[in-house]
């Protein structure tokens, strides 16, 4: 009964369908889809207590306290059945074991993510960003089902062991790269990360935390349960995507003013360290702390943005002027957030890239990426320590008083982070055996 | 190089041919016979031959992509049965409430369209 809390998810949205027909409060159906999320969590635990699985739905059910109060003013029972299917989605891809379930589930979580990215589709921004999204999605879609064909026809088996097993040739090497350009739209790595920068700025809060937590983290997980290792073509190939990820989105997030677009610039950065953790083939427990460690800091950084916005309305830098002042605790917060996705020290991000750069070293002929990734990492912390200097040190005009519930969430957040800093060994021992049991 | 790593190659080739050769055809065409002679006529809509009528900008209603989305619903729902159907004496119970259930998640969701006013016609 290992897809007991997708069956129930799948059962609580489409409870969720059944009521978006009549009108209902906003605050009940948000209040039935965290009851679903709960119960999900609970099936995880009852069942095989995956520590991805039980991420991804966590930061599902986070992302439903940042829901803006003006928003989804009609279809909101639709908005929580599709983050329920895209969640249910996200959990089957985590434990996919061959290419037609690997392939469904993409589906399922990319094509509810198409619809929460275009919900507000009057905005004329929204509506650009959702359509990039739709087309990279449904471009990489066509070309990771062509490399599945191709993988299909070299082992002549649809389950992921014998990929894993299949002797190198220059067919599979065909396929797995194909493959990896779906993969790579979901962990917005180059060659598919044209969506990023426009669906992190102009979908709400909640939708862009969602992409850049629970489906970054399940993207990672998957590919790393997919790439076969050991072969050095293959390797090479997705070294190259991840030095390319780094460095255009290191580059291309210095120059940003907009708070969101420098998150997205980072997302495609971090996957490129990420993918460099994959390719080094060794570092797989690592890629695991790391994944979900990026996820919780990009999450938490979201959740400051939401509270940031509904105070001033906007996220420009110039937004978080005076922010530590007027609240403290979301200035602490996004400190810590984003001393987490620059590395450093007592923090979880630094032992995930430390961890990630010292298995890729030891790796043959992987150096040279990883001295690329410590440069890019060190320039990095210009845009991270940007938005702190805004945060912390400029003075800024009073922080009127907003909603809790995106405070709380960011409090929760920085607590786990420092906590898993301080004592990186309780994650990192369950992503281990995670990761090791799905590559059985 | 190995044998599939040729077939491969060739196989991009012929990709990279198949649609090159008409786009060539066309600007060899192009070269040797065009006269750059645009005009009104030359410039008209194309509408089959016969002379245009009224704007081509005219505001385009796609209202009728609800149906054919709704007409999905039957149309996989067709698919996935003929199996069952061809085979049904020889299935389990189990076979059979797996697929009640796949047939009630179609109902709901032409239910749902239902309810929610999309099979109106505005």
């Amino acid at each position: 009964m290992t897809a007991l809390p997708e069956i129930l998810l799948v059962a609580v949205a489409l409870v969720l369908l059944g009521l978006g027909v009549r009108p209902h409060c906003r605050k009940n159906l948000a209040l039935l889809a965290a009851a679903g999320l709960a119960l999900a969590a609970g099936a995880i635990l009852w069942t095989d207590a995956s520590v991805f699985r039980l991420a991804v739905v966590l930061f599902s059910a986070a992302t439903l306290a940042l829901l803006p109060p003006d928003s989804l003013r009609r279809h909101a029972a639709e908005f929580f059945a599709l983050q329920l299917f895209a969640t249910a989605g996200l959990l089957l891809l985590v434990t996919a074991q061959d290419l037609l379930t690997l392939f469904l589930a993409l589906e399922l979580s990319g094509i509810s993510f198409y619809a929460m990215v275009a919900f507000e589709k009057r905005t004329p921004t929204n509506a650009e960003a959702a359509l990039k999204y739709f087309l990279t999605g449904a471009l990489s879609s066509a070309i990771l089902l062509y490399g599945f064909s191709l993988l299909f026809g070299v082992t002549g088996s649809l389950r992921l062991d014998a990929l894993r097993s299949a002797p190198p040739d220059a067919l599979l090497l065909a396929g797995v790269i194909m493959a990896f350009c779906g993969f790579a739209f979901k962990l917005a790595a180059i060659p598919m990360q044209v969506w990023a920068p426009d669906v992190y700025e102009s979908t709400s809060a909640p939708v862009a935390a969602l992409l850049a937590s629970a489906s970054k983290v399940a993207g990672v997980v998957v590919f790393a349960n997919f790439l076969p290792i050991g072969n050095s073509a293959i390797q090479q190939t997705i070294t190259l995507a991840a030095v390319l990820s780094m460095v255009f989105g290191n580059l291309a997030a210095l120059g940003q003013s907009n708070v969101r677009r420098l998150l997205a610039y980072s997302a495609i950065a971090q996957s490129g360290y990420l993918l460099l953790g994959i390719a080094s083939g060794t570092a797989a427990a690592a890629v695991g702390f790391y994944a979900i460690v990026y996820a919780v800091a990009a999450l938490g950084a979201f959740a400051v943005i939401a509270a940031v916005e509904s105070r001033r309305g906007g996220c420009e830098l110039a937004d978080f002027n005076g922010l530590l002042r007027g609240s403290p605790a979301l200035g602490i917060s996004l400190a810590i957030f984003l001393a987490s996705l620059a590395g450093i020290p007592p923090l979880a991000g630094f032992f995930g890239k430390f961890a990630i750069f010292a298995a890729a070293a030891r790796t043959e002929g992987m150096w040279m990426p990883v001295v690329a990734a410590f440069l890019l990492n060190a320039i990095s912390l210009y845009y991270y320590l940007l938005v702190l200097k805004h945060a912390l040190a400029r003075p800024g005009s009073t922080l009127p008083g907003g909603r809790r519930a995106p405070s709380f969430v960011a409090a929760v957040l920085a607590a786990s982070l420092l906590f898993s800093g301080l004592l990186p060994d309780l994650l990192l021992q369950r992503t281990t055996p995670a990761i090791r049991a799905v590559q059985r | 190089m190995n044998d599939t790593a040729i077939q491969l190659l060739l196989f991009l080739a012929v990709a990279l041919i198949f649609p090159l050769i008409p786009l060539g055809l066309a600007w060899c065409w192009q070269r040797l016979f065009h006269r750059g002679t645009p005009g009104p006529k030359k410039l008209a809509t194309y509408e089959c031959g016969v002379d245009p009528q009224g704007s081509v900008h005219i505001r385009f209603q796609s209202h009728y992509y609800l149906y054919a989305l709704v007409f999905l619903i039957f149309d996989v729902e067709a698919i996935f049965l003929i199996p069952i159907a061809a085979a049904f004496t020889q299935l389990p119970v189990s076979t059979l409430l797996a697929g009640l259930i796949f047939l009630l998640l179609l109902v709901e969701s032409l239910l749902w369209a239902w309810a929610k006013g999309i099979l109106a016609w505005k």
